[in-house]
Protein backbone atom coordinates (compact mmCIF):
# COMPACT_ATOMS: atom_id res chain seq x y z
CA UNK A 1 0.00 0.00 0.00
CA UNK A 2 3.18 2.23 1.03
CA UNK A 3 4.97 1.66 -2.20
CA UNK A 4 1.51 1.96 -4.27
CA UNK A 5 1.29 5.50 -2.70
CA UNK A 6 4.83 5.96 -3.38
CA UNK A 7 4.92 4.99 -6.94
CA UNK A 8 1.86 7.39 -7.74
CA UNK A 9 3.69 10.30 -5.88
CA UNK A 10 6.50 9.63 -8.29
CA UNK A 11 4.91 9.13 -11.10
CA UNK A 12 2.73 12.11 -10.48
CA UNK A 13 6.58 14.19 -9.72
CA UNK A 14 7.84 13.14 -12.85
CA UNK A 15 5.10 14.64 -15.16
CA UNK A 16 5.12 17.53 -13.48
CA UNK A 17 8.40 17.97 -14.35
CA UNK A 18 8.18 17.40 -17.81
CA UNK A 19 5.72 19.74 -18.47
CA UNK A 20 7.87 22.64 -16.58
CA UNK A 21 10.56 21.39 -19.07
CA UNK A 22 8.41 21.73 -22.23
CA UNK A 23 6.85 24.85 -21.23
CA UNK A 24 10.30 26.02 -20.28
CA UNK A 25 10.99 24.96 -23.89
CA UNK A 26 8.12 26.26 -25.61
CA UNK A 27 6.89 29.42 -23.99
CA UNK A 28 7.99 32.69 -26.09
CA UNK A 29 9.46 35.22 -23.05
CA UNK A 30 11.60 35.44 -20.64
CA UNK A 31 9.10 36.04 -17.47
CA UNK A 32 6.86 33.00 -18.85
CA UNK A 33 9.41 30.74 -18.60
CA UNK A 34 10.36 31.91 -15.07
CA UNK A 35 6.61 31.25 -14.27
CA UNK A 36 7.50 27.69 -15.31
CA UNK A 37 10.51 27.50 -13.35
CA UNK A 38 9.36 29.04 -9.91
CA UNK A 39 5.95 27.37 -9.52
CA UNK A 40 5.92 24.56 -11.50
CA UNK A 41 9.12 22.21 -10.77
CA UNK A 42 8.75 23.56 -6.47
CA UNK A 43 5.09 22.06 -6.52
CA UNK A 44 7.13 19.00 -8.30
CA UNK A 45 9.76 18.60 -5.70
CA UNK A 46 7.10 19.28 -2.78
CA UNK A 47 5.16 15.92 -3.89
CA UNK A 48 8.61 14.13 -3.91
CA UNK A 49 9.76 15.31 -0.45
CA UNK A 50 5.91 13.99 0.46
CA UNK A 51 6.82 10.95 -1.17
CA UNK A 52 9.72 10.43 0.68
CA UNK A 53 8.35 11.12 4.46
CA UNK A 54 5.28 8.30 3.42
CA UNK A 55 7.83 6.04 2.42
CA UNK A 56 10.00 6.22 5.43
CA UNK A 57 8.77 7.69 8.28
CA UNK A 58 11.77 8.94 10.62
CA UNK A 59 12.65 11.91 12.12
CA UNK A 60 15.70 12.81 10.44
CA UNK A 61 14.17 12.29 6.89
CA UNK A 62 11.02 14.79 7.90
CA UNK A 63 13.83 17.23 9.30
CA UNK A 64 16.12 17.18 6.10
CA UNK A 65 13.26 17.25 4.18
CA UNK A 66 11.61 20.07 5.77
CA UNK A 67 14.86 21.89 5.17
CA UNK A 68 14.82 21.19 1.36
CA UNK A 69 11.52 22.57 1.35
CA UNK A 70 12.02 25.52 2.58
CA UNK A 71 15.18 26.77 0.82
CA UNK A 72 13.25 25.73 -2.53
CA UNK A 73 9.62 27.46 -1.34
CA UNK A 74 11.23 30.62 0.71
CA UNK A 75 14.49 31.11 -1.49
CA UNK A 76 14.16 30.42 -4.94
CA UNK A 77 11.65 32.95 -5.82
CA UNK A 78 13.57 35.32 -4.24
CA UNK A 79 16.40 34.44 -6.93
CA UNK A 80 13.68 34.45 -9.25
CA UNK A 81 12.72 38.16 -8.39
CA UNK A 82 16.44 39.09 -8.83
CA UNK A 83 17.00 37.42 -12.03
CA UNK A 84 13.66 39.22 -13.26
CA UNK A 85 15.09 42.46 -11.92
CA UNK A 86 18.04 42.54 -13.75
CA UNK A 87 16.57 41.47 -16.73
CA UNK A 88 13.79 43.96 -16.62
CA UNK A 89 16.72 46.46 -16.21
CA UNK A 90 18.93 45.25 -18.74
CA UNK A 91 16.21 44.44 -21.76
CA UNK A 92 14.04 47.25 -21.00
CA UNK A 93 11.83 46.62 -24.15
CA UNK A 94 11.59 42.80 -23.91
CA UNK A 95 7.96 42.84 -24.98
CA UNK A 96 8.20 44.80 -28.16
CA UNK A 97 10.70 43.63 -29.37
CA UNK A 98 11.88 40.04 -28.72
CA UNK A 99 11.70 37.40 -31.42
CA UNK A 100 14.54 35.34 -30.45
CA UNK A 101 17.28 37.82 -31.97
CA UNK A 102 20.75 37.85 -31.16
CA UNK A 103 21.05 41.83 -31.66
CA UNK A 104 20.22 42.43 -27.66
CA UNK A 105 22.88 40.29 -26.08
CA UNK A 106 25.13 42.93 -24.10
CA UNK B 1 12.66 12.70 -15.57
CA UNK B 2 15.67 12.20 -17.56
CA UNK B 3 13.64 12.82 -20.58
CA UNK B 4 12.46 16.21 -19.13
CA UNK B 5 16.54 17.53 -18.43
CA UNK B 6 16.63 17.82 -22.54
CA UNK B 7 14.34 20.48 -22.62
CA UNK B 8 16.20 22.76 -20.77
CA UNK B 9 19.69 21.98 -21.71
CA UNK B 10 17.99 23.17 -25.54
CA UNK B 11 16.73 26.36 -23.99
CA UNK B 12 20.51 26.27 -22.57
CA UNK B 13 22.20 26.03 -25.90
CA UNK B 14 20.23 27.90 -28.05
CA UNK B 15 18.69 30.78 -25.35
CA UNK B 16 18.55 33.44 -27.03
CA UNK B 17 20.02 36.01 -24.04
CA UNK B 18 21.82 35.45 -20.63
CA UNK B 19 18.64 35.24 -18.36
CA UNK B 20 17.40 32.46 -19.97
CA UNK B 21 20.23 30.44 -19.64
CA UNK B 22 20.13 31.09 -15.96
CA UNK B 23 16.23 29.90 -16.15
CA UNK B 24 17.05 26.81 -17.75
CA UNK B 25 20.37 26.53 -15.12
CA UNK B 26 17.65 26.95 -12.07
CA UNK B 27 15.26 24.01 -14.11
CA UNK B 28 18.44 21.47 -15.04
CA UNK B 29 19.21 22.09 -11.05
CA UNK B 30 15.58 21.01 -9.66
CA UNK B 31 15.63 17.95 -12.15
CA UNK B 32 18.98 16.72 -10.30
CA UNK B 33 17.25 17.42 -6.95
CA UNK B 34 14.58 15.30 -7.96
CA UNK B 35 16.84 12.51 -9.47
CA UNK B 36 18.67 12.87 -6.34
CA UNK B 37 15.71 12.45 -3.98
CA UNK B 38 14.28 9.61 -6.37
CA UNK B 39 17.82 7.61 -5.65
CA UNK B 40 17.08 8.05 -2.03
CA UNK B 41 13.82 6.54 -2.36
CA UNK B 42 15.40 3.70 -3.87
CA UNK B 43 18.92 2.91 -2.02
CA UNK B 44 17.01 3.95 1.31
CA UNK B 45 20.00 5.71 2.42
CA UNK B 46 18.97 9.24 4.36
CA UNK B 47 22.31 11.20 3.01
CA UNK B 48 21.48 11.84 -0.20
CA UNK B 49 18.93 14.39 1.37
CA UNK B 50 21.63 16.17 2.13
CA UNK B 51 23.64 16.66 -1.48
CA UNK B 52 19.82 17.61 -2.58
CA UNK B 53 19.96 20.49 0.01
CA UNK B 54 23.25 21.15 -0.95
CA UNK B 55 22.38 21.72 -4.80
CA UNK B 56 19.05 23.54 -4.00
CA UNK B 57 20.87 26.24 -2.35
CA UNK B 58 23.57 26.36 -4.92
CA UNK B 59 20.73 26.73 -7.03
CA UNK B 60 19.69 30.05 -5.53
CA UNK B 61 23.22 30.98 -4.21
CA UNK B 62 24.52 30.78 -8.18
CA UNK B 63 21.18 32.15 -9.55
CA UNK B 64 21.32 35.53 -7.21
CA UNK B 65 25.51 35.48 -8.29
CA UNK B 66 25.12 35.25 -11.65
CA UNK B 67 22.15 38.29 -11.49
CA UNK B 68 24.24 40.45 -9.65
CA UNK B 69 27.55 39.58 -11.93
CA UNK B 70 24.93 40.87 -14.83
CA UNK B 71 24.34 44.37 -13.03
CA UNK B 72 27.77 45.08 -12.57
CA UNK B 73 28.97 43.99 -15.43
CA UNK B 74 26.15 46.15 -17.14
CA UNK B 75 27.09 49.72 -14.47
CA UNK B 76 30.79 49.31 -15.26
CA UNK B 77 30.12 49.52 -19.13
CA UNK B 78 27.84 52.69 -18.82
Amino acid sequence: MIENITGTLLICTAVIVFCASVGILRFNNLYARMHVVTKVSSFGVLLLLIAINIYERNMVTLIKTLLIFHVLVFLSPIAAHVTAKVARWLYPDIFSTYNGSEEHEP
Amino acid sequence: MTVSMIFPLLRLFRGPSLPDRVVALDQIAIIIVCIIICDTIYSGMSSGLDVALVVSLLLVIGSMIIARFLHKRRSDND
